[in-house]
């Protein structure tokens, strides 16, 4: 009875901190499994059917990105690179059905992934292969991007005299 | 579909696949590829995805009535590469099918293009019923 008066203030206090524990939670999940948990949890908008497989790999100077894409014609597939943000769109083709459809398992439909690059990449070298129905997007990385120096000028009025 | 007697059906264990198939390393993982199946009036059209596959690492037999498909996928990324995100690994694909006697086996057909395997399965041609004359003796 005694500790009544600081009783809600403390309530406040907790409910706000299970708040914050919950959405760093949340935002760990996405963060550390990125388009896969939105999809799971299925926070994402129809446009989108099927959601392929990616690997991401890194060499010395380029980052590979690897997507399962079969039967997806290479002409149809849509690269792009915004930052260091790689999406990559693609219908799938639903034309090749001759006769009667008796067993459906293969994926169909559209898909867009974006994936996060981990390193600062260079736009003007990115290279997208499709072969034997996987998908390779390299990307070349940017050539010393973190110690790139900035000269300062003085842009003081030169004095004559 | 399963009332169906001319659609191909699977057998119990997966693998189980013939001797003259490709010597399989038993560390590599196997996975079963997706199909689709399509029946027209000429026969089936199977279709799987089989990404990654090449024409060389491809099997397509026919034993006795069995067909199985065998891909084995070859990796093409660089030995220096470290991986950063996986959601997939490098496995091969295998999957067999029962046919039916409905099925010509002699003029089964594949071909692989953009990691998926087609497979024609044309219908066998039926022969006529033959009228057996009955001799009174």
């Amino acid at each position: 009875m005694s500790n009544e008066s600081q009783q809600p203030e403390s309530l406040l206090t907790s409910s706000v901190e299970r708040l914050r524990h919950e959405l760093d939670r949340w935002l760990e999940v996405a963060w550390s499994q990125g388009e896969r948990a939105i999809d799971s949890l299925g926070l994402r908008g129809g446009e989108r059917d099927w959601c392929p497989p990616i690997d991401v790999r890194e060499t010395g100077d380029a980052v590979l990105v690897d997507v399962e894409l079969p039967g997806v014609q290479p002409e149809a597939v849509d690269v792009t690179l915004a930052g260091h943000m790689l999406t990559i769109t693609a219908p799938i083709a639903a034309a090749e059905q001759e006769g009667e459809l008796r067993r459906r398992e293969r994926p169909r439909g559209r898909f867009r992934r974006t994936i996060p690059l981990p390193v600062s990449v260079d736009p003007d070298k990115v290279e997208a292969e499709s072969k034997f129905g996987v998908l390779r997007v390299r990307i070349g990385k940017a050539a010393g991007a973190c110690e790139k120096r900035v000269p300062v000028r003085s842009s003081e009025p030169e004095t004559t005299g | 579909m399963s009332q169906d007697h001319s659609l191909p059906t699977e057998p119990g264990t997966p693998d189980d696949g013939g001797e003259r198939l490709p010597a399989r390393t038993p560390e590599r993982r196997l996975a079963a590829p997706p199909i689709d199946i399509f029946e027209s009036d000429g026969g089936l059209v199977l279709r799987a995805d089989l990404p990654g596959v090449t024409a060389e690492g491809l099997e397509v037999q026919v034993q006795d009535n069995k067909l199985t498909l065998f891909g084995r996928v070859t990796s093409t990324v660089p030995p220096e590469a470290t991986v950063l995100h996986q959601e997939y690994e490098v496995c091969d694909f295998l999957r067999s099918f029962i046919l039916s006697e409905e099925v010509d086996h002699d003029r089964i057909e594949a071909k692989l293009s953009g990691g998926v395997l087609e497979v024609v399965l044309p219908r066998a041609d039926r022969p006529e019923p033959r009228r057996i004359p009955v001799k009174v003796q």
